[in-house]
Order: C-alpha cells, then sequence, then structure tokens
C-alpha cells in the first residue's frame, strides 16, 4: 500500500494511502480531540469518513471554526431529512445544503409542511439524535447508485447522480437511512 | 448538534427554475451551544421587527405590484424624499471630492456591449429589445457612456483623471425566486463612478475611494469591513496586467493602514476588487461599496491620453460605487434604524398637532414658519385626540411632535415631543428651529437627549 506525505504546524507524517482522519485523530495527532471535527487538506474541507487519497497540508479546526459550522449545520439538514422521511414516508428528497447561518432541505411533498409539522419533525429529530449514532460513509458505482435510488423512488437524487457524470458517488449512512452526499459530515450526531 | 431549531418553510423550485415543479424548503439553525443558538434566534426576532417590506408598507415608503411586475420598486413619496435626500447629499460630495456628474442612456446597440465583453460574459442577466431591427441592450452596469464621454476629446496627461459620477439606472435578469425587497430588484440605482487616471496616479485615486467610503460609513454610523477579490476562473486580460491591477490595491490599503481580507478567485471578470461590507446594528453583513480595477476596458476602447513624452498612453479605468444599489443601501437603512430615520433624512421631520380645532389658526401660522424654514412638516388639525394623534405619529417614528394647546397658542409657541416620547418645555418657535436645525446640519444619528420634564 502507498504512502502519503501529510504536513501539520510543527511536523509531516507518513500515512497510508486511504487513510481517514478519524484514523490519524485516535493516534494522537491533534491536542484538540475529541474536539475536532474536521480538517482542511490543502484548502479542501475532508471529514472523518472520507479516505484521503493524496497526501498536503492538513489543518484541524472543531465546531466553532467557519468550516465546521457549515460541517455542523450540513450534518443536521440530513437529520432533518431523515426525520422528514420517517414520519412522512411518501416525500421525496433533494437537496439539503448549509447556508449562512444555517441550512435547509429542499423535499417534494403533496402537501405543504404545516408549523405543526415543523414541531413534529423537529421532536423526531431529536429523537433521532439521541441515539447517538455514528454516520457511515459507502462508496457505489454511479450506475448502481442511481438503480438504488430509482428503486426508492428518489428520482431526483437519480437526476444529481446522471448531472455529475461520475464513475463513482459516495453515500452516507445514518441507521437506516441513507443520502447522496459529497462529505463534509459529522462522525457522531450527539456530538 | 442538539442545539438546533427548524424556522420556517417556504416554496422553493427544483434548481431555482420556475418551470420546475415546487418544493418545500425547510429552513433551519443550528449552533454548537445553546447559547449561541438563543442569541442568534433572539436576533432574527428583532430583525422580523424591522423587516424593510413591513416597515416600507407601514411609513409608506415604497411598493411592490404584481400589475406593475415583481422585481420593479414603486417609491411613494415619503420614500422617494428618503432617497433624494441621501442622493442629493451624495452628489455634493462627488462634486467637492472632484467629481463631474454624467448620464448616459439605458439602451445601447448591442454591438457595443460585445465590444465591452458584457455580451459574452453577461447577457444571461441582460434584456434585449429592438428598434429598427436593430438589437439593443438594456444597460446592467454604466461603464460604457461613461468611456464614450471620455474618447469624445483628445486627452493629455494633464487631464488626469477624469472622474465621471453617474445615478445609473440598470436593469439586471434575476429569477423570480430570488427576487426579496428591496435587496433583490431587476432595476436599481447604482452611484456610480468612472475614474480614468495614470498609472501613476492609481494609487491616489484608490486611496481617495475608499476614504470616501469610510466619510460615508462614519455619516451613517455603520461599522464596516473590507475584504480584496483576485482573479476569478472566468476573466478578460493577461496575468501581467492582473497582477499590476491587484498589487496596486494592496498597496492603497496598506498605505492607509486598513485591515483587509483576501477572497480568491472571486473577482470581476474585468479586474480585482476591493469590497466593502457594512455591518448593520443587528450584526448582520451587507455589500456596499466596491472599487473595481480595470485595465482591459480602456483597451478594447481604444482609450488614449498624451503622456509628457507626447507619446500616446493608455489611461487606467476604476470602476466605484459607494452605496451600491440605492435600493439595497434603502432596505438596509430601514432595518438598521428600524424605520426612525436621522432627522437630517426623515421624509417626516415634525407634525404640529392640535388639540382642539380651537388652536388650528396658531398650528397653522407654526406650519407656515416651519416650511419657510424648509423643514419637512406636515399639519395634524384633525378632530381626533392628542392621544391618538401622538401615537399614530409616533408609530410613523416622526423625530418631532409639536402640539398646539391654549398655553401655545396664546404664547405663539410649541410644545415639542420627541420621538422617544420625552416631553420637552414649551418654547417659541425659533428655538425649537434653533435646535432642530443643529440637529440637521450635525446629521446627528440619534436626538439629543434633554429631559426636562417627562410624560409617562
Amino acid at each position: 500500500m502507498s504512502k502519503i506525505e501529510l504536513q501539520f504546524a510543527d511536523r509531516s507524517i507518513q500515512a497510508p494511502e486511504g487513510a481517514r482522519l478519524a484514523d490519524l485523530l485516535e493516534s494522537g495527532i491533534d491536542a484538540r480531540y475529541p474536539d475536532v471535527v474536521g480538517a482542511r487538506l490543502d484548502g479542501a474541507v475532508v471529514d472523518f469518513h472520507t479516505p484521503l487519497t493524496q497526501g498536503g497540508k492538513l489543518d484541524f479546526f472543531t465546531v466553532g471554526d467557519e468550516d465546521g459550522l457549515a460541517m455542523l449545520r450540513h450534518s443536521t439538514s440530513h437529520i432533518m431529512a431523515e426525520a422528514v422521511q420517517g414520519l412522512f414516508p411518501k416525500v421525496k428528497v433533494t437537496i439539503g445544503p448549509a447556508i449562512e447561518n444555517g441550512f435547509y432541505y429542499d423535499f417534494d411533498t403533496e402537501e405543504p409542511f404545516s408549523a405543526d409539522d415543523l414541531k413534529k419533525i423537529e421532536k423526531q429529530m431529536k429523537k433521532i439524535i439521541s441515539r447517538n449514532q455514528p454516520f457511515e460513509r459507502d462508496v457505489m458505482a454511479a450506475k448502481d447508485a442511481i438503480e438504488k435510488f430509482r428503486a426508492m423512488g428518489e428520482n431526483y437524487k437519480v437526476e444529481i447522480i446522471e448531472d455529475l457524470g461520475v464513475d463513482t458517488v459516495s453515500l452516507y449512512r445514518h441507521g437506516d437511512w441513507v443520502d447522496l452526499c459529497r462529505g463534509r459530515i459529522f462522525s457522531i450526531p450527539g456530538r | 448538534m442538539k442545539a438546533f431549531k427548524l424556522l420556517n418553510v417556504a416554496g422553493a423550485y427544483w434548481r431555482g427554475d420556475e418551470k420546475n415543479k415546487m418544493l418545500q424548503r425547510i429552513y433551519g439553525t443550528s449552533f454548537p451551544t445553546r447559547e449561541a443558538l438563543d442569541e442568534y434566534l433572539r436576533l432574527l426576532e428583532e430583525a422580523k421587527k424591522r423587516d424593510h417590506r413591513v416597515l416600507g408598507r407601514k411609513l409608506d415608503l415604497f411598493a411592490f405590484d404584481e400589475d406593475a411586475g415583481a422585481g420593479f420598486v414603486i417609491y411613494h413619496p415619503r420614500g422617494m424624499r428618503l432617497r433624494t435626500l441621501i442622493e442629493d447629499w451624495e452628489k455634493k460630495e462627488h462634486f467637492r471630492r472632484g467629481y463631474q456628474i454624467v448620464q448616459g442612456p439605458t439602451l445601447l446597440k448591442k454591438e457595443l456591449w460585445m465590444r465591452s465583453g458584457h455580451y459574452d460574459h453577461y447577457k444571461d442577466n441582460m434584456y434585449f429589445t429592438k428598434i429598427d431591427d436593430v438589437e439593443y441592450g438594456v444597460k446592467p452596469m454604466n461603464c460604457l457612456a461613461h468611456m464614450l464621454i471620455y474618447r469624445s476629446h483628445l486627452r493629455s496627461f494633464r487631464d488626469l483623471p477624469q472622474r465621471y459620477f453617474e445615478l445609473g439606472v440598470v436593469h439586471r435578469h434575476e429569477k423570480s425566486g430570488v427576487l426579496n425587497g428591496l435587496f433583490r430588484v431587476r432595476c436599481f440605482t447604482q452611484d456610480d463612478a468612472h475614474i480614468l487616471c495614470t498609472e501613476e496616479q492609481l494609487n491616489d485615486e484608490v486611496k481617495g475611494v475608499i476614504r470616501f467610503v469610510q466619510d460615508t460609513m462614519d455619516m451613517f454610523g455603520f461599522d464596516y469591513s473590507l475584504e480584496l477579490s483576485t482573479k476569478p476562473e472566468k476573466a478578460i486580460g493577461s496575468d501581467e496586467l492582473w497582477e499590476k491591477a491587484t498589487n496596486a490595491l494592496i498597496r492603497s490599503l496598506e498605505d492607509l493602514g486598513l485591515p483587509y481580507e483576501i477572497n480568491e478567485g472571486d473577482g470581476a471578470f474585468y479586474g480585482p476588487k476591493i469590497d466593502v461590507k457594512l455591518r448593520d446594528c443587528l450584526g448582520r453583513e451587507w455589500q456596499c461599496a466596491t472599487v473595481q480595477c480595470d485595465f482591459t476596458m480602456p483597451e478594447r476602447f481604444d482609450l488614449e491620453y498624451i503622456g509628457s513624452d507626447s507619446k500616446p498612453h493608455r489611461p487606467v479605468m476604476i470602476h466605484r460605487v459607494i452605496l451600491g444599489s440605492m435600493e439595497r443601501f434603502l432596505g438596509v437603512l430601514i432595518e438598521h434604524f428600524a424605520g426612525a430615520f436621522p432627522t437630517w433624512i426623515a421624509p417626516v421631520q415634525a407634525v404640529v398637532m392640535t388639540i382642539s380645532e380651537r388652536f388650528e389658526a396658531a398650528a397653522a401660522k407654526v406650519v407656515e414658519r416651519l416650511r419657510e424654514a424648509d423643514i419637512r412638516v406636515e399639519p395634524d388639525f384633525r378632530n381626533e385626540t392628542i392621544g391618538k394623534k401622538i401615537r399614530e405619529w409616533q408609530g410613523q417614528k416622526v423625530p418631532y411632535m409639536l402640539i398646539v394647546g391654549e398655553k401655545e397658542a396664546d404664547a405663539g409657541a410649541v410644545a415639542p415631543r420627541t420621538r422617544s416620547g420625552e416631553s420637552l418645555d414649551m418654547m417659541s418657535v425659533d428655538a425649537f428651529l434653533e435646535r432642530i436645525q443643529a440637529e440637521i446640519d450635525e446629521k446627528r444619528l440619534d436626538q439629543p437627549k434633554e429631559v426636562t420634564h417627562s410624560e409617562a
């Protein structure tokens, strides 16, 4: 297995290609662990789940950092989508990014959501978060992912994958729920 | 992830395209701690109270009408008065700083837009029309006419810098889904200027613009931050020119000793820029001023000046706006002051109100005196209780309510009441005029606090 070189503020290390941040942190690489939530590799944000395929300058951050906050919010939007589909199974998911000061998720639903629905969704989200389940990242061939989402009736996800024009896509699972996602997801929602 | 809250639901088109299905967008927020979340929710509540669209209706400043079309503002008298006051002040400031006022046409031939590069880089945001089988573009920016003005004469280095200022009305296409009050419209006015100067003058000119911005921000009471944006992916002009322009901007910021952040790749397609973001009383940031260097537009239009060496040279162009979009700035102003504008720009500065019809004649004289002194005054001689009148005008955030009852009518005086509800001792009209004029001349952001006696 080939090695990649990762540079920190005070030193460099050699890590196996495909190492994930979770693996590196457990070996005590940043004193702020377990408050660290992600890192920037040459400026690009990587989360705990994503395997590193190349070396570079690694800059860890906590949740108070701009990128950390975006990660927090993006992950929360995943939880929200999971809650929505748990309560309203007929609803289809589209995209849910982090934005300044928050996040959103767009849903395809016949019935608009009421203020009561929002309260129900919040409650469901709290339940999901208290399970303290980790997110898990999977990689799938684009063709297979398209089949998978098509079978689930999630035509928007199919459209997104088709437009990406890539060979493989990453999926993030949380318990039974899965979403197409490029990354920047928390490791444990309860934290 | 425990500190989160779902905020609201809105409609949103799939991929932002009205031809697609309307989806339900759930907005939420989350923060690392409960305290941070609560603080943010408090700010959101406060912002809702100050929503410029709500205040715009309540204070009768402006409106939108489906019949007229989305994204096009209709200024009502008080809103236009407010805008005119700010524009008048701005014109004066420009003249003082050596700018010349100009105005270009709204429609220009498509060929000209192709020459400038706007057609290629900007056509999706432009509106077009045909006149006698010739295609015209509705201007999304004001630069073109300014360059035509520059090249209408042979210029010498002694003529530089040329500074052209225009309150330019521009049109930019926005998708209907993103239109938002005064903040995102399809037609707006920019306090736009173009400076044509020599490379040696660039540093001083940019510093001059930044100082203009600083004075303006200080006057309105805004905090601000500066950002430098560098070369984007889609750009025109050589690397060498880009480096020269970027360094010139950096040098100006460093000379003034101002802190700034760098935004890699966020520059305009024709040059790097300095953006100024103001911070309102809720801590929100708004883009207002921009200073953009441009080495390429003068080349495309073959602009020249004769140097001291008697040879032709290419001038440098700076595009700059101070407030940015008047519409957007007004929206920010409305929310920042929650409609309680400083006296010098308040559309109505004083209301003269009678306690009963008996005092109408005396009150009318007061109104006349104030009008003569160019105070924006309105009479309220209705047959209503004084309590009701005070409540209504307080709701309109008028800086001064001048009450005329028996004592005042007999003395030919007024009993002023400030916007915050303080009652001042009865004073002569002259004394009141002196007081309010000082407030106007100093452009005071708040009314002087003088509690002589307070009414509950």
